[in-house]
């Protein structure tokens, strides 16, 4: 099956950029000003102390062997230990992410929401006023600053009418209800950035795909615009869509980083914000590569995906 | 220690060096404990994370908050900050000061069912005094023994008299931890503390809240009145009036000066704003080449005005200061009163002591409103011509480079206790832990140490003025307010008793 | 193998962009431009920040770090147009003089970003082989990375303040820089003029600065607006999270910081900043979209 083995190519493709990732992730804290030991603890710390740091941190070695042992306890799950509180980065880590991704899913789930319609709306109606209405409301989704647009969402809903709670979180499998209600208004915050870029996406490809000969081909035996729109049209004009799907998760990832950080989520972003204003440089680190890893997955899921879904791929 | 922020301990986690060896992993803790039918969870908003819960190692005042709930001590305070017995039924001290017998409460159990004795005592104070660089073994450092009389009697023995002993057992180092849990736990015991407190810790989710759940056997008859208490992390105070707001919360441990007319004129909300013990301001570094010269320092002092910063920043909830002894002390005076700003003098100072061009940088949290206190420091200080950097940092790392004395000033205060030592010995003592401004007074020296061996209480106040006088004149710390331990809380919750220690005691609180 | 572009907001159309005779084009592409009413509006927003930025000192009513005590949180109004801020300075003058630090932020990172993606991106694409490979491979390896998490690492790595967080973005920056100018070499790499110049024995240095590069402006150009929007944002949001722009400089995002702590007793604080923000980021995508229009009109 030749999908299988772009399948195969594209998952060792995947290798050598995530030993590229390590080994940049390995280098941020190699620049760090000065020496390391010294940045993190202190001009007046005891030379003990940076000596035993310099070994936790392996900088006492030549750089290839403090890399080749970083990354071999990469590759067994340990990220090192937080600086500020000596709990195991991986572990910190693994409470944050469920929390992240739920709010991922949510964001991307409200993303889509509005783009589908919109995009929909815009591609069948080119030109005339909800074509106008949708492009300019993209526009403003791109320009708007969700941490802007999360303290307006917060003073309108929270603190002004009290329809929600303006920040905080409960976990999904405590209380469905209330993890909904938390979760609102930060994902609409995160998404609707998003949607703007899936929308202009969506439309410009539906406006492609439909001046294309099949669906001319549709039309003409008589099928409803309807069905030429939703079976013929949107199948095709999704595969770039999907595409830029993946790559919303690294823009995503991003956003949550503010969002997080407003809303007192305990995610994923907020811990490396709170690493970052603490210094926590091997916190930073860890939770750097797992954004990065994150990333390089959810791309290779999708490209794979999308060879399954796509015939045309399956030549290529 | 347990140092204060400038800004009423706001978003600031106390997480020192010590952590850095101590490694807790904290997993989910479940003991066995059925909570009372019917009786509320009371929500608490809490502006900070906890660091640790062994009261041995604690150092900071967001672990204090949760401890006073799960461990009794041997005496407490109450709302008037007077001492009044707790675990123990009273004490009697010898004529030369040295010794003192504390007789206990009988009948009362730890939550894993040991019992409460003076053996028990004995094994939590040795813990506490004998440990090699603890926190507790600071504060308890003059004593040298302690014995046991019988099953319900302890008798401890100090070396050199001294007044805020009993004081000092209303916080940490009088609270009593069950001796089988300690040793059975080791260095898991902070994970899993047990004492004879109101309720006992259920779960903790790193950075997210923390749950105790009612003692069943509570040694006071009828209490606790609530079946759960939940210390909720919002680090952001106008967060945690949403909450309450909203109901997410109950009860929350912070209103900044500009959300008092919100709290007071709401109808489903009540505000609890009262002196504390604290005071805060920001150190001058008595040896850092810019600030070593005492003129300078006089004319930072001079250049500050005090009135006019609170009127900004904490209108509503502190008072301007000079000393470390604010109206809750015992040790207050006139001397308190802030010196007014004086440009002209202050510029005089600087030109007689050739300082041109002084700058300095000034550490401070990254918190918006310690931001925006700077800032008008910063804009003062130019008005003298002397130019000050402002350096954002987190807590932990600004705790850190105070006590390396790696630093020229620092925005840090003290939460405050009830002893007039315990709120300037440490602090201002040549060499003390806590004089981070590296200050050195024979005068305040000898004061300091009369204070704390007299016990007559007029003498005291007479001692700590002449403290607070040279502390003025010299500046190693720039005293700018006491703040007031500021909570709100739903109307709908009844049975919160204020204690100007700032601790949130939730044993009678439900709603 | 499908390479993201994570780092914008736009996605670029570098692809389908088809290069014409770059002397030609530029009247057309002008005629068209002008048609555009949003990108006219795009282009007036920016030229009107970039106004303020330079202005800023004859046009502020006051000095943006002068504090009135005495009228702190002051709503719009009372000689204060736009009101006043947590220590009575004007919020008016403190927007105009943060409008510096937007120019500066749409500026900084993205020459960096050009000044190594540009060469870098000609000579591998040019010139293909092993070094490509590699470069492409970097490309993709850090473009795997979220850009504001990137940019966050290595801000809190150099330390905090305006200089570090420009590099930082910059350095964000570079991987779309680099695959946009490749992209386009190897488009044009293969046309007539260029083949002919080779066989004509043209140096491969002149061919790849007369030909090659100006047929990658057209693109590049799209880009550059595209990552100026990007980067306010992304500095807006640095110095928000307190590891951009120090106090007491005035900076849109840090304003938005201290906005934040007045949600309850002053939400209109939030506004302005929030609205200058917003608008600058407008005036950049409105421009992208604008210059690609007039680039290529099938678009749109």
């Amino acid at each position: 099956m030749p999908a299988l083995s772009f399948i195969v190519r594209r998952v060792l493709g995947t290798i050598p950029v995530l030993l590229l990732v390590s080994v940049l992730v390995f280098f941020l804290i190699q620049l760090i000003p000065g020496d390391a030991a010294t940045a993190i603890l202190g001009e007046e710390a005891t030379p003990q102390a940076k000596a035993e740091l310099r070994h936790q941190l392996g900088l006492d070695k030549p750089l290839p062997v403090q890399y080749a042992n970083w990354l071999g306890k990469v590759v067994h799950g340990d990220l090192g230990k937080s600086l500020t509180d000596g709990t195991p980065v991986a572990e910190t880590i693994g409470q944050r992410l469920p929390v992240t991704i739920e709010l991922a899913i949510a964001s991307f789930l409200v993303a889509l929401l509005i783009a589908f319609p919109a995009g929909i709306i815009g591609a069948t109606m080119r030109g005339r006023i909800p074509d106008y209405i949708g492009t300019a409301v993209a526009l403003v989704g791109m320009s708007v600053p969700s941490f802007w647009l999360a303290i307006m969402l917060i003073t309108f809903f929270a603190v002004q009418h009290n329809w929600l709670p303006a920040s905080g979180y409960v976990p999904l499998t405590q209380d469905p209800l209330a993890n909904l209600k938390f979760m609102l208004l930060p994902a609409v915050a995160t998404g609707f950035r998003e949607s703007a870029i899936l929308m202009r996406m969506l439309r410009s490809s539906l406006l492609e795909v439909l001046s294309q000969d099949f669906i001319r081909t549709a039309r003409a035996k008589g099928l409803t615009e309807r069905v030429v729109l939703l079976r013929h049209a949107m199948r095709s004009a999704l595969i770039p869509v999907i595409t830029t799907s993946g790559l919303t998760i690294a823009g995503l990832l991003g956003g949550l980083v503010l969002t997080e950080t407003i809303f007192s989520i305990p995610g994923f972003g907020r811990l490396i914000v709170t690493s970052v204003l603490d210094r926590d440089f091997i916190t930073v680190q860890g939770a750097v590569l797992v954004a990065a890893v994150l990333v390089i997955l959810v791309n290779l899921c999708v490209d794979i995906s999308y060879a399954v879904l796509d015939p045309r791929i399956k030549a290529a | 220690m347990n140092t204060g922020t400038m800004w009423r301990n706001r978003g600031l986690i106390a997480v020192l060096t010590l952590a850095l060896l101590w490694a807790p992993l904290y997993p989910t803790v479940s003991h066995a404990a059925p909570a009372g039918k019917s009786l509320p969870t009371i929500n608490i908003a809490m502006v900070s994370d906890i660091n640790t819960l062994d009261p041995a190692i604690s150092s900071s005042f967001y672990d204090r908050q949760v401890l006073n709930n799960i461990m009794d001590k041997l005496f407490d305070l109450n709302s008037k900050g007077r001492i009044v017995p707790m675990l123990a039924t009273s004490y009697k001290v010898s004529k030369d000061h040295l010794t003192y017998t504390i007789a206990l409460r009988h009948g009362v159990k730890f939550q894993d069912g040991t019992p409460f004795n003076a053996a028990a005592v004995k094994f939590n104070l040795d813990r506490y005094h004998q440990a090699t660089s603890a926190p507790r073994a600071a504060e308890l450092a003059l004593v040298d023994s302690v014995d046991t009389r019988g099953a319900y009697t302890v008798q401890i023995h100090l070396t050199a008299p001294f007044s805020p002993l009993i004081s000092i057992l209303t916080d940490r180092s009088g609270m009593m931890c069950s001796p089988k849990a300690v040793q059975s736990e080791g260095a898991n015991y902070a994970q899993q503390p047990v004492g004879t407190g109101p309720f006992e810790l259920k779960e903790r989710v790193k950075g997210d809240h923390i749950t105790l759940v009612r003692n069943p056997h509570y040694w006071r008859k009828g209490y606790p009145k609530a079946s759960q208490i939940v210390f909720k992390i919002f680090t952001d105070p106008n967060t945690q009036l949403v909450n309450l707001q909203s109901g997410q919360v109950d009860f929350m441990d912070t209103v900044t000066s500009q959300n008092v007319p919100t709290v007071q004129h709401s109808k489903s909300l009540r505000l609890i704003n009262k002196p504390g013990f604290g005071w805060n301001g920001f150190w001058l570094n008595t040896k850092a080449p810019a600030l070593s010269s005492r003129a300078v320092r006089q004319a930072i002092s001079l250049l500050i005005d005090r009135k006019q910063w609170v009127k900004v920043i904490d209108g509503k909830t502190a008072i301007p200061a000079n000393s470390p002894f604010g109206p809750g002390d015992l040790a207050y005076g006139s001397f308190d009163k802030p010196p007014a700003r004086n440009v002209t003098k202050a510029k005089q100072l600087l030109a007689q002591a050739h300082a041109t061009d002084v700058s300095f940088t000034f550490i401070t949290t990254t918190d918006p409103i310690a931001l925006q206190g700077a800032q008008i420091f910063q804009s003062e200080l130019q008005a003298g011509g002397i130019s000050m950097k402002i350096q954002p940092e987190n807590f932990p790392t600004i705790l850190d480079q105070l006590s390396k004395h790696n630093f020229e000033a620092a925005a840090v205060g003290w939460s405050g206790r009830p002893d007039p030592d315990q709120n300037s010995y440490n602090h201002f003592v040549t060499g003390g832990p806590n004089n981070y401004g590296q200050y050195s007074n024979a005068t305040v020296d000898k004061y300091l140490k009369l204070g704390r061996r007299q016990t007559n209480a007029k003498q005291r106040k007479a001692d700590y003025a002449r403290v607070a006088a040279q502390l003025a004149t010299d500046v190693p710390y720039v005293f700018v307010f006491h703040g007031n331990n500021a909570f709100a809380e739903k109307a709908s919750v009844k049975g919160f008793s204020y204690v100007p220690d700032g601790i949130i005691r939730a044993v009678g609180m439900t709603k | 193998m499908v390479s993201p572009d994570t780092s914008l907001t736009t996605l670029p159309r570098d692809e389908a962009t088809v290069p014409r005779q770059h002397e030609s084009s530029l009247a057309a592409f002008w005629y068209r431009f002008r048609q555009n009413k949003p990108a006219i509006l795009g282009a007036v927003i920016v030229a009107a920040m970039v106004v303020c930025a330079a202005t800023a000192p004859f046009i502020a009513p006051y000095d943006p770090n002068y504090q009135d005590l005495n009228h702190i949180v002051q709503p719009p109004g009372h000689g204060h147009l736009l009101g006043t801020d947590d220590l009575g300075r004007d919020m008016l003058s403190r927007i105009i003089f943060g409008a510096r630090i937007a120019v500066g932020a749409s500026i900084i990172p993205v020459l960096l970003a050009m000044v190594v993606g540009v060469p870098l991106g000609l000579v591998t694409g040019y010139f293909r082989g092993l070094w490509d490979d590699v470069v492409m491979r970097i490309v993709d390896a850090l473009q795997a990375f979220p850009f504001l998490i990137l940019a966050l690492a290595l801000a809190s790595i150099l330390g905090p303040g305006f200089l570090n967080a420009m590099i930082a973005i910059g350095i964000g920056f570079i991987p779309a820089f680099i695959r946009i100018v490749r992209g386009q070499v190897l488009t044009v790499s293969t046309r007539d003029y260029i083949l002919a110049a080779r066989s004509f024995g043209t140096g491969n240095i002149r061919i790849v600065l007369l030909h090659v590069l100006p047929n990658s402006l057209a693109p590049l150009l799209v880009q550059t607006s595209v990552a100026m929007a990007a980067a306010i944002l992304a500095e807006a949001g640095l110095s928000f999270l307190g590891v951009g722009v120090q106090p007491p400089t005035a900076s849109w995002g840090q304003m938005l910081t201290v906005a934040q702590e007045y949600i309850n007793s002053a939400p209109w604080l939030a506004v302005w900043p929030g609205a200058a923000i917003f608008l600058a980021v407008l005036g950049f995508n409105l421009l992208g979209d604008g210059i690609r229009d007039a680039l290529d009109p099938r678009m749109g």
